[in-house]
């Protein structure tokens, strides 16, 4: 079930992002349009994540639409800005999540109802679905091996070392690897990070190529 | 100021959806500003992933996770491919353990053997061998030891049979010439025993002729300057009836004896008479000898008397004194 955020919460108040707002928009983030739009790219990637860690199941199009608002009260002559754009564009994400989850309440009893009258009905893709996720499965692991084999040894041996340990809890194992590396432990985890990124990446790119998108 | 524990612990509640809103809006606050804290909590939340697959989640911590992640196609996919990795990485830090292992175990060549073999003991077994070979070394030292000992002691045993034999032999000169004093000394008795009678005789005889005969003769003898019969002849008359002679032989002034031992002998060099053991005396005039003789015994003719001396080891030296006389009878 997809579950897709109501058009009426930006149709609701009339929210219809321009070029005008979001070039305005963009020049309050930085004179500098380059600059802006970096700014701007990072600002929508922690809005995401915001969106995502909150429980949002649309994330993308919710930081979209904290965006449009942010452009449109730019529109309006609203004075936002301070010293710190974040707060301004924290306030706003939290009251377009706000009408998130209303829409996904009211999404959801709905969804109730329609189950209601589907209730002895019989899933004939139960089957097919199983036999899918197999072949993905594999697909995924041909995928990851492909994806460590491109790996730089001494990397599979961090993120191994920073996993793997029998015995030894993961505080003092990743301590110790920290040390022996000369590193703080934040640093070794955003390290061990990156290179999981990597491979994920890397997997995620193979997938879709297999499935040939 | 939060520590570092208690940090993580509360970005994780944030990630997993338990943070009370007031810290949730701080936390947001904070990555929204930061760049830094953002990665760092990025990190974190892929780290969740992999805690996930590989189940290290309470049953609390592991369903809030499924409600706030695993809702989504993308991070199902993500969770998926977080267990493929986990069980890859598993899987390799096995291999690689039981690599090492067999490479551990590769037969080593003997001399690694042996020395791993000696490294490698435990304490006891070291103390054990320790002492086998003190013990070993004791007893190298100890046969060492017996054979000097045994070298030692018959060289000792060789000078003890050496000198016990010169002991016997100077035993059995003792013993001979013990037995000739007790041969001579009986010898003299018989003849002091035959003189006795023979005077005794004699002064019947005189009493009954009312004559007095002189039995006994004294006769001084000086020591010759040189070997030589003609020069330091002295005569003596002998009387029919003399008995005995008695020769006192002057002594020249040089080595002085225990005792002395005098021979007469004839001009062919024939042995008449001989005495042992003479103790030398002192007189006004010097040292002197007395030398009884019997008179009978004396037949005329020329004689050489020679004088021998005892040293304090036993043998007997020439004393360098020569007597000569002449016997004479009447």
């Amino acid at each position: 079930m997809k579950i897709v955020m109501s058009p009426s919460i930006s149709h609701k108040k009339g929210r219809v992002i321009t070029r005008e707002s979001f070039d305005r928009m963009l020049a309050e983030l930085h004179p500098d349009i380059e600059r802006a739009g970096e700014q701007y790219e990072k600002i929508r990637q922690k809005l995401v994540k915001l969106f995502e860690w909150r429980g949002c199941a649309h994330a993308e199009e919710c930081a979209d639409e904290t965006f449009n608002r942010v452009a449109q009260k730019i529109c309006e002559g609203t004075s936002i800005w301070t010293d710190e754009p974040y707060s301004y564009f924290h306030g706003v994400a939290l009251n377009v999540l706000r009408e998130y989850w209303r829409s996904v309440e009211q999404a959801a009893k709905a969804l109730e109802e329609a189950a209601q009258i589907q209730e002895a009905s019989v899933d004939p893709d139960g089957l097919l679905s199983r036999e899918s996720e197999q072949r993905e499965k594999e697909r995924l692991l041909e995928c990851l091996n492909r994806c460590l084999k491109q790996l730089p040894p001494e990397s599979i041996n961090l993120i191994t070392r920073y996993h793997q340990g029998e015995g030894t809890p993961d505080k003092t194992r990743r301590k110790e690897l920290a040390q022996l590396l000369g590193i703080p432990l934040n640093a070794l985890r955003i390290r061990a990070y990156r290179i999981r990124g990597a491979v994920e990446e890397c997997v995620k790119k193979c997938l879709e190529r297999e499935s040939g998108g | 100021m939060r520590d570092e524990a208690d940090n993580e612990k509360l970005l994780t509640m944030y990630l997993l959806g338990s943070l009370p809103e007031e810290q949730r809006l701080q936390v947001e606050v904070e990555f929204l500003s930061d760049d830094h804290h953002y990665e760092r909590l990025l990190a974190l939340e892929n780290e969740l992933f992999y805690d996930y697959a590989q189940n290290k989640f309470s049953p609390g911590e592991r369903e809030q996770f499924e409600k706030q992640f695993l809702s989504s196609e993308l991070n199902r996919k993500k969770a998926m491919i977080a267990l493929a990795l986990t069980r890859k990485l598993s899987e390799s830090a096995s291999v690689e353990a039981t690599e090492k292992d067999i490479a551990d175990r590769e037969p080593q060549r003997f001399w690694q053997s042996l020395k791993s073999y000696f490294v490698d003991q435990s304490a006891a077994m070291k103390v054990s061998l320790a002492a086998s070979a003190i013990v070993t070394l004791a007893l190298i030292w100890l046969i060492i030891g017996v054979v000097l000992l045994r070298n030692e002691f018959d060289q000792i045993r060789a000078q003890q049979t050496v000198q016990e034999d010169r002991l016997r032999q100077q035993a059995q000169q003792e013993r001979a010439r013990a037995d000739e004093l007790d041969l001579r000394l009986k010898r003299e008795i018989d003849e002091n025993e035959m003189l006795q009678q023979d005077l005794t005789k004699m002064q019947a005889q005189s009493a009954g002729h009312g004559q007095r005969i002189p039995s006994v003769i004294s006769f001084v003898l000086a020591p010759s300057i040189a070997r030589d019969q003609a020069s330091g002849m002295k005569k003596l008359n002998l009387s029919p009836g003399a008995i005995l002679l008695i020769l006192k032989l002057k002594l020249k002034g040089g080595a002085e004896y225990k005792s002395y031992h005098a021979t007469l002998l004839t001009v062919e060099g024939a042995e008449r008479w001989s005495q042992d053991m003479l103790q030398a005396k002192r007189t006004g005039s010097g040292r002197s000898i007395d030398l009884w003789l019997p008179a009978r015994t004396l037949a005329p003719g020329d004689y050489e008397l020679r004088l021998k001396g005892y040293a304090s080891d036993g043998t007997l030296e020439e004393t360098g004194d020569y007597y000569y006389l002449s016997i004479r009878r009447k």
